[in-house]
């Protein structure tokens, strides 16, 4: 018996319209947990080598962990996996609300999407019964639209996700949008979707779940929620939301601007967790069981239009607004409304119009090819840019295609300054000043991504002290030293398990990582619900296996994959911050490799960012290394 | 004894449908509660909490006399209901709910676990006897 | 004046030789950025500060007993 499951995978064949009902099988719960080892574990196994990210042959899977659905802080996320439209490897993306929850209740911890629908459709689940039906009154839709459609029609009881046009066109970098505001949003799960033509997925549930001691979790659960409550950071943190780290990371001079030219906005605190509050803000708008509701959703009016948004969190607030150069927080919610509607992930959207402006800039893109003149700071040629690329019109079809193939495709030096690792754009941090966040980007397995180790933190507190030290003796002039290189490979390998744990538990790791809800509280919540004595450690071991697989996944399936595909643009090792607080600093290319030298001999990896034989099997994967060495 | 709903506070998290599920069920489902959280998007962009406010009109209008006033509390008698759902008809505020796992109607009890646990203060339980 | 300081997991995770509660005297007025300096934490590691429950910039200054929250580093997105 598996408590804290709801005991089913469901398969649907969108080619042949064959739906499958299997038992969620008790190894794969035992030994990958759920949500993102789910998806790490299946993609390995049921997809064969060589296959097209936009063939039918690609699976698009939706997971939910044990602990999504119950009375646990923040039960309410969702993982989403597949081979990757933009890196070609290993693709996840995991995705707050209440879609995951109603999975549960309607008895399917998996949802595996394989083949494409003949015709435009959206998948119907309401607890037994699943259908495919037309979708075609929908497709052409925004993905915002699509789901007020589908609410009205079915009830505001039934939890959807959507694709936008983005993902009907197999733009690299749509996402899957869900509950107006929440997205998987990074490496083009929605593509892969609209590859399959399935518009839409609507779920409904009125099941209960087994629970090993529901008197005990009822308790603990309600405890949990006292104790989070409690936390100095819950007042605090809340009201902004994410967008209230903004400050700090201009402070710290980690902000992307301006294509990540530098890494200061002078104009941040107009576009801070404080301007959200005071010209958006709404209703502070959370996810399924959540105490600490982070979504800002809101009301902003421009020169464009008046729209509502959820957003803009910190991610969007850096790479619409600081990379982008949009000086108001009204500016930034507008471009956020336009890329939810269309199905964009902001972040990759942000990069790309970002890096077609310098381009523009620098006369490498001409307002003939682009078919309008564009700049830094504007937010109406960022509008014209983020349709153009939905519709893969014009220059949208070669933006369309993410800032590593666009840039390859220009050449004439593009390359160096798109910023991506393997193929995936960069998040909110600018790195030359953060050793251990640089590292974290670099090998982190979807591509340039923040949220497997977020290691700034870290960074900042090895340079800090010497601040300190410079503050306090009367000499300073806001500027910070270079932080030191070596020691990160270490810290950078215990963050990149911790949050991906909680990908695999299906919750959200906020309340953890942010508000300090101790590791003890996970494990007791995690036995009451599943019955499983685990203690943190091995939930992290798991978590560790999870690590290795994805690794794995991505060198099976990319030609030649390994150490070149881990380093950052050549902006990073070339050119030094030109102002703010980390004026100066980047990491050469030697620097570099000793980050990676170290971080690979942490890991069990070889020189060339391969897991050795060993590795693998010690984390529980011979198969896989039996799997790899055959394949040489 | 009521409950109130402050609806600006709620954020949609639903931990009161789960509360009551395990409160009055001893199951975590959700479909098994008493109260709905309505989400108004795209506008006006905020949630509605409907809850019941023990008006009576159930007890009313059950044919059977199955539902009555207990501590302050409206209360179906599971060996009175014949589970015709009159009641559920009745509701001006459509809190009554059916579910093929419960033996009458689902209605609220006044067992206070989601004014307890919402995180927002968006419930809370009022007044004296 | 008695400042009682109250350090999250975040914070303590890159200050680890700190406890998570801690108390000192000293001068009021004083703005939080010296309370900080005088507590031994550099400023620039509180990304959140709160005065009794409610969130405050760092040159605010506090003239009386208070109990603060601070809360470290910590990822958007």
């Amino acid at each position: 018996m598996l408590f804290g499951y709801a005991g089913h995978i469901l398969e649907v064949n969108l080619s042949t319209g064959r739906i499958t009902k299997t038992p969620l099988p008790e190894d794969l719960a035992r030994d990958y947990i759920g949500g993102r080892g789910f998806v790490a574990r299946l993609l390995w196994d049921r997809i064969r080598r060589g296959t097209d990210p936009f063939s039918p042959e690609n699976l698009l899977i939706v997971a939910t962990g044990p602990m999504s659905g119950h009375l646990v802080p923040a039960s309410g996320k969702t993982h989403f996996g597949t081979k990757s439209p933009a890196t070609g490897g290993y693709a996840d993306s995991n995705m707050g609300g209440h879609f995951g929850p109603a999975l549960k209740y309607a008895g399917y911890d998996i949802l595996i999407l394989s083949g494409r629908a003949p015709g435009p459709g959206y998948l119907f689940i309401e607890d037994g019964t699943v259908e495919l039906r037309s979708a075609e009154a929908h497709w052409g839709s925004g993905a915002i639209t699509a789901e007020e459609e589908l609410k009205k029609e079915l009830g505001d009881d039934f939890q959807i996700i959507t694709i936008g046009p983005a993902g009907e066109n197999l733009v690299r970098f749509a996402c899957v949008s869900h509950d107006f505001g929440r997205q998987a949003g990074r490496t083009g799960a929605g593509a892969v979707m609209g590859s399959k033509n399935l518009k839409a997925v609507a779920v409904r549930g009125t099941g209960g779940l087994p629970v090993f001691d529901a008197e005990g979790l009822f308790e603990k659960g309600c405890e949990a929620f006292e104790k989070v409550k409690a936390k100095p950071g819950f007042a605090g943190w809340t009201p902004e939301g994410t967008a209230g780290i903004t400050d700090w990371v201009n402070e710290v001079g980690a902000f992307p601007t301006r294509n990540f030219q530098t890494s200061f906005f002078p104009g941040y605190k107009n576009i801070n967790g404080r301007a959200v509050l005071e010209h958006l803000k709404i209703t502070d708008k959370g996810c399924f069981c959540c105490p600490t509701p982070c979504g800002k959703y809101g009301r902003a009016g421009t020169g464009l239009g008046s729209v509502y948004v959820e957003g803009p969190e910190y991610e969007s607030i850096a790479l619409l607004g600081g990379a982008c150069v949009l000086e108001s927080v009204e500016d930034i919610a507008y471009a956020n409304y336009v890329c939810d509607q269309l199905g964009l992930d902001t972040i990759s959207a942000g990069a790309v119009a970002a890096w077609a402006m310098e381009c523009f800039e620098k006369g490498i893109l001409t307002e003939e090819k682009v078919g309008r003149k564009i700049r830094f700071g504007d937010l109406e040629g960022m509008v014209y840019l983020f349709e153009k690329i939905a519709a893969r019109d014009g220059i949208g079809d070669l933006l369309a295609e993410g800032v590593m193939r666009a840039s390859r495709e220009v050449g004439r030096g593009s390359e160096d300054f798109a910023i991506h690792v393997k193929g995936l754009e960069w998040s909110g941090y600018e790195s030359r000043n953060a050793p251990g966040m640089m590292l974290a980007y670099m090998t982190a397995d979807v591509g340039a991504h923040h949220n497997r180790a977020w290691a700034l933190g870290h960074d900042v507190a090895g340079s800090a002290a010497s601040v300190h030290d410079l503050i306090s003796s009367g000499g300073s002039r806001g500027k910070l030293p270079k932080a030191t290189v070596t020691g990160k490979a270490e810290r950078v390998i215990e963050l990149q398990h911790i949050r991906p744990l909680f990908d695999c538990l299906g919750i959200c790791r906020l309340q953890y990582m942010e508000l300090g809800f101790e590791a003890e509280n996970y494990e007791e919540l995690f036995f009451l619900v599943t019955g499983r004595r685990m203690s943190w450690a091995e939930l992290l071991q798991i978590s560790e296996r999870v690590w290795h697989l994805t690794r794995a996944f991505s060198v099976r399936e990319i030609e030649g994959f390994g150490r070149e595909f881990d380093y950052p643009p050549p902006r990073f090792f070339r050119e030094p911050v030109p102002d703010g607080p980390n004026e100066g600093h980047y990491l050469t290319r030697r620097e570099l490799d000793t980050l990676l030298d170290e971080y690979y001999a942490a890991r069990g990896w070889d020189q060339n960012g391969v897991p050795t034989e060993e590795t693998l099997r010690r984390a529980g994967l011979a198969d896989v290394a039996d799997a790899l060495r055959v394949e040489k | 004894m009521k409950l109130r709903a402050i609806h600006e506070r709620c954020s949609g998290c639903r931990a009161c449908a789960l509360a009551c599920s395990l409160a009055n069920f001893r199951e975590m489902n959700p479909a098994k509660s008493a109260l709905r959280i309505e989400g108004r998007f795209p506008a006006p962009g905020d949630y509605r909490i409907h809850l019941c406010d023990q008006c009576g009109a159930c007890a009313e209008a059950c044919p059977e006399g199955a539902i009555v006033l207990v501590d302050g509390a409206y209360i179906i008698d599971a060996d009175l209901c014949t589970g015709c759902l009159t009641c559920i008809e009745a509701c001006p505020h459509s809190v009554m709910y059916e579910h093929p796992g419960a033996a009458t109607p689902i209605k609220c009890t006044l067992c206070g676990a989601c004014a307890e646990i919402c995180p927002r203060g968006a419930v809370v339980m009022e007044g004296g006897a | 004046m008695r400042i009682t300081l109250h350090l999250s997991g975040g914070l303590r995770a890159v200050l680890a030789h700190l406890p998570e509660e801690m108390t000192i005297h000293m001068e009021g007025p004083a703005s939080l950025r010296e309370i900080l300096v005088e507590a031994g934490i550099n400023p620039l590691l509180v990304m959140l500060i709160t005065v009794d429950g409610e969130r405050r910039e760092k040159n605010r200054v506090i003239d009386h007993d208070a109990r603060i929250g601070l809360v470290g580093p910590m990822a958007g997105g």
